[in-house]
């Protein structure tokens, strides 16, 4: 065998999957530019009507709440992850990083589902949560939580912790500790240190794991559907709607296409930002 | 595979090789960079040749050509009697040491060890007696079971080179093999290669960028600078007469003082040297390609340099001492010339003079070196 | 005295702090395991009496059964798929030079941005067209896609991390390159290797997002089954069955922090 004909081989049934891929997204965008026949499964001839439903009130309602939860959602995450990351990097003992890792990274193994199904037991009329206020005697009537964008939002947080975790913890342990040795040496405590040396530096993982929550979250499908329980709608519960209630797969199509590009603009930030990061010279 | 025929078929059909390798013009470049330019060289059947030079200069280039690891752009490379210019690293019989010997991990010592003999699909008792063997020579006979990791950065080595000689190859090449080691374990590193070199008898080549290491270990050495050889020779005679300016200041420590050659007579070259303009007779032996009128460098060790209290060939004023254990080095600041090294086997005249003192310098005209002024500083 | 007290009361904060966003991401976790126990069928904190029945039902109900086995066979194929053809394609890109190397990899690591509904959408739009629709080779497609990118992530970071001189000295020593692949790089990139089948193995079978477009009631995986569910019942056997997703899944993380190093699984990078 010649070397070519061996890297040929290694290289073949990777181009096969995305080309698979690439015929996937392919066909959304076929579908999207079809008129949808109410009641058949079959599609019409060539339209381009279906991009101009996206702007009417419903759908842009849906599209301003998907795009309020992933902010929302990002920055909580970033606050609430910050702290284990740093924990993360900079406890000594290996137990306890272990431990704090293993916690952390769990929801984002045992599944949407599971997941999504364990907050619907906490956060209902009769959930954990509810249950406790109200036997400490904190709360009479039970507090609304399912349903609303609080609810959601608390779900996708923990949802997404595992990989903001992920993306802190190596942007923290990549700053040079004799940077902070070098603050403190020159008088800065401890507090200083972290707000001067360690916060900023670690600024380009504070950028890419924000912009990683946002698509994350616009990737999210069972908590909106099961926790919004169809009042408080993300994209992607639009799309299984139209798709798989009215079969209008063409509409669907479009709505995927929006999630398509919105993650693209993402990336494309991503990389932009970091770029910027690095001319600045933080890395 | 296709051999480039013209130059390489043309070998001598000699039973036995003349040479243990031979390089015939060796060039190589990566890009811009020219690593190597127009090497030749040609090492005999048993010797230990050290390559030495700065960093970057191509030795790592030049082992790697050996090794079949790259191919030259011009050029071929004959281990004994075959051209090798093309041939894939396995099939070319070299042992091989890194600097950080690349033990696998995942291997035992002693799989380690075997593992050139598998390949060679050598039997499984013969194997295994022929690594005991191995072992025993680097004195690790009992380490065989350990994994790499838990032995010392010494014992990692002798594994390394036991793994390399026990599958026979026709060549030992070993890249900065000993500059990971702490400067005593080095030492006695290489009292121990030294000897296991001879008692094998196999051609070795070396490299090295420490002069120390080089001048104690090798039969010869190339100094290389800026991928081509400057030098090619025995380790006293680098010493003593380096081939051009280059040489002179990289091996050992050695003073220069600029001047001029004031006429040619007999056998001896008259110069005129720093700002005091002192004479002196050197033999033209001694002097490389100079001529009356040229402006020169010479070239002097603090050895042959003698420091009297009156008089001297030179004046100057002792600027620092500094002890070395079984010499003192003393430095003057000397009219033309950077400070001056001179070294002391007396301790106690040195500690007799104060600094600031005004000493003179007899200089040694028969152990001098002149090169031209303009000769080439790589 | 006051800087040591001052710096108590700092580590006193932070472990508080700390204590309290873990109990945030794992008291849901507690919450269920703690139902899926509860003897009767409304759930009630805390639980009244304790029972297995729950766990009972939960392994002879008929469409988990299903789902579980779905669930293997899809997770068994993607995984090992995606172990092949990304191992050779992070070989492919750390050692050779082609045509369209950043495009492929660009396209292939993209599923990590791309919303799993969208891939979902697509890749059954595909398989309407050439009538494939719910056809176990269709989730698997679906799935194989999803995971890819992290064996290829996996195996590239171990692929990196291997020192080019381990070749260079089994090649001296007579080692031909397809020896040296075998008896050198295959053993040294195999926990790369396993990581990330594990990783694609766990994400495979609990994926839902994707798998919920793609499948068919004769394929549909076990978390499609379990979603099903939660919409039609209300009892404790969703909390019985997410236990023992929730302790097999822990137990997985704990073996493979223990054996493997689970930052190394996951690219997180150590302190220096
Ligand atoms: N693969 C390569 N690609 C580009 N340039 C290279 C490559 N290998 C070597 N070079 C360049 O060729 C020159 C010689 O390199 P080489 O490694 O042979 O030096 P060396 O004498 O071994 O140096 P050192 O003592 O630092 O190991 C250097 O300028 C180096 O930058
Ligand atoms: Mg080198």
């Amino acid at each position: 065998m010649t070397k070519r004909q061996i890297q040929f081989l290694f290289v073949i049934p990777a181009v096969f999957v995305a080309f698979l891929l690439v015929a996937s997204l392919f066909s959304i965008l076929q579908f999207s530019v079809r008129e949808h026949v109410p009641g058949s499964l079959v599609v019409g001839g060539f339209t381009l009507d279906n991009f101009g439903r996206v702007l009417r009130p419903v759908y842009a309602s849906v599209l301003r709440t998907t795009m309020e939860l992933a902010l929302s959602t990002a920055l909580l995450t970033l606050v609430l992850s910050y702290p284990l990351a740093y924990a993360l990097a900079r406890v000594p003992s290996k137990a306890i990083q272990s431990l704090i890792l293993i916690i952390s990274i769990t929801p984002l193994f045992t599944g949407d589902i599971v997941r999504t199904y364990a907050w619907l037991i906490v956060l209902g009329n009769n959930g954990f949560v509810n249950s406790t206020l109200m036997a400490l005697g904190i709360i009479e009537r039970p507090l609304q939580l399912m349903y609303t964008q609080l609810g959601v939002t608390l779900a996708l947080v923990q949802y997404s912790i595992p990989v903001m975790v992920m993306v802190l913890t190596t942007a923290i342990a990549h700053i040079d500790r004799n940077y902070e040795k070098a603050a403190a040496s020159l008088g800065a405590g401890p507090v200083r240190v972290f707000l001067k040396v360690t916060l900023p530096l670690s600024t380009p993982g504070i950028i890419a794991g924000v912009i990683t929550i946002f698509a994350w979250t616009l990737s999210a499908f069972a908590t909106p559907q099961l926790i919004g329980g169809g009042k408080v709608m993300m994209l992607s519960n639009m799309v299984y709607l139209v798709g798989f209630s009215s079969f209008d797969f063409p509409f669907a199509a479009v709505l995927s296409l929006i999630g398509l590009v919105v993650s693209i603009a993402l990336l494309v930030a991503m990389n932009w930002s970091s770029r910027r990061v690095e001319k600045m010279g933080l890395h | 595979m296709m051999l480039d025929s013209t130059t390489c078929t043309a070998t001598a059909p000699s039973v036995s090789a003349k040479h243990a390798v031979r390089l015939d013009g060796i060039g190589k470049s990566f890009g811009d960079v020219t690593a190597l330019r127009d090497v030749w060289l040609k090492i005999n059947h048993g010797e230990f040749l050290t390559l030495l030079g700065p960093s970057g200069c191509g030795k790592t280039t030049l082992l790697n050509m050996l090794a079949g690891f790259l191919t030259p752009d011009t050029g071929e490379v004959f281990i004994g009697n075959d051209c090798v210019t093309e041939m894939p690293p396995h099939q070319r019989d070299i042992g091989l040491v890194f600097q950080n010997y690349a033990l696998f991990p995942h291997m035992s010592v002693a799989e380690n060890v075997a593992f050139g003999l598998k390949m060679r699909k050598i039997p499984r008792e013969e194997i295994r007696r022929r690594v005991a063997e191995a072992l025993e020579n680097v004195r690790l006979g009992a380490f065989g079971d350990r994994k790499p990791r838990a032995l010392s950065g010494g014992q990692q080595q002798r594994v390394a080179l036991a793994r390399a000689l026990v599958i026979r190859p026709r060549l030992l090449l070993l890249d900065e093999s000993l500059s990971a080691l702490d400067k005593n374990l080095r030492s006695d590193m290489q009292v121990e290669l030294k000897e296991i070199q001879r008692r094998v008898g196999i051609t070795t080549i070396f490299v090295t960028h420490d002069q120390g290491e080089a001048l104690s270990l090798s039969d010869r050495i190339a100094v290389m600078a800026h991928g081509e050889i400057q030098q090619l020779s025995t380790p006293a005679e680098m010493y003593r007469s380096p081939a051009n300016s280059f040489v002179a200041s990289f091996i050992g420590d050695i003073n220069q003082i600029g001047g001029m050659v004031e006429r040619i007579e007999g056998e001896e070259a008259l110069l005129v040297l720093g700002a005091n303009n002192l004479r002196l007779a050197v033999p033209l032996s001694r002097c490389q390609g100079v001529k009356a009128g040229d402006g020169i460098r010479l070239f002097v060790r603090p050895e042959h340099l003698r420091l009297t209290q009156e008089g001297g060939q030179l004046r100057g004023i002792l600027r620092a001492r500094s002890y070395q254990g079984t010499h003192v080095e003393a430095f003057l600041d000397v009219d033309g010339a950077d400070l001056v090294r001179v070294r002391l086997n007396r301790p106690g005249l040195a500690e007799a003079l104060s600094q600031g003192a005004e000493l003179g310098l007899d200089i040694d005209a028969a152990e001098c070196l002149v090169f031209p002024q303009e000769d080439k500083q790589p | 005295m006051k800087a040591k007290h001052k710096k108590l009361l700092a580590r006193t904060g932070a472990t508080v702090l700390i204590t309290l966003i873990l109990l945030f991401v794992s008291v849901p976790s507690v919450v269920v395991i703690m139902s899926a126990f509860n003897s009767t069928a409304i759930l009630s904190f805390p639980p009244q009496d304790l029972s297995l029945r729950w766990f009972e039902r939960a392994v002879t109900y008929r469409d988990f059964q299903r789902g579980f086995i779905n669930g293997l066979i899809v997770t068994a194929w993607t995984s090992g798929i995606a172990l092949v053809i990304g191992t050779a394609l992070a070989y492919a890109i750390d050692r050779f030079q082609f045509r369209g190397k950043d495009l492929l990899e660009t396209i292939l690591l993209s599923p990590l941005v791309i919303p799993h509904f969208t891939i979902g959408l697509g890749v059954l739009m595909l398989a309407s067209q050439v009538s494939m629709r719910g056809s176990f080779a269709t989730v698997i497609l679906a799935q194989v896609i999803l995971v890819l990118p992290f064996v290829l992530r996996s195996v590239y970071v171990s692929l990196r991390n291997l020192d080019r001189r381990y070749e260079l000295a089994a090649a001296s020593l007579g080692a031909s390159p397809l020896q040296v692949l075998l008896r050198v790089d295959l053993p040294l990139l195999l926990p790369g290797m396993f990581g990330g089948w594990l990783f694609a193995a766990i994400l495979s079978f609990n994926e839902f997002s994707a798998a919920l477009f793609v499948t068919s009631h004769a394929t549909q995986t076990l978390p499609v089954a379990m979603y099903t569910y939660v919409r039609e019942y209300t009892d404790p056997t969703m909390a019985a069955i997410s236990t023992i997703f929730i302790v097999t899944t822990s137990i997985t993380l704990v073996l493979a922090n223990r054996f493997l190093g689970l930052r190394k699984v996951l690219a997180i990078e150590e302190s220096k």
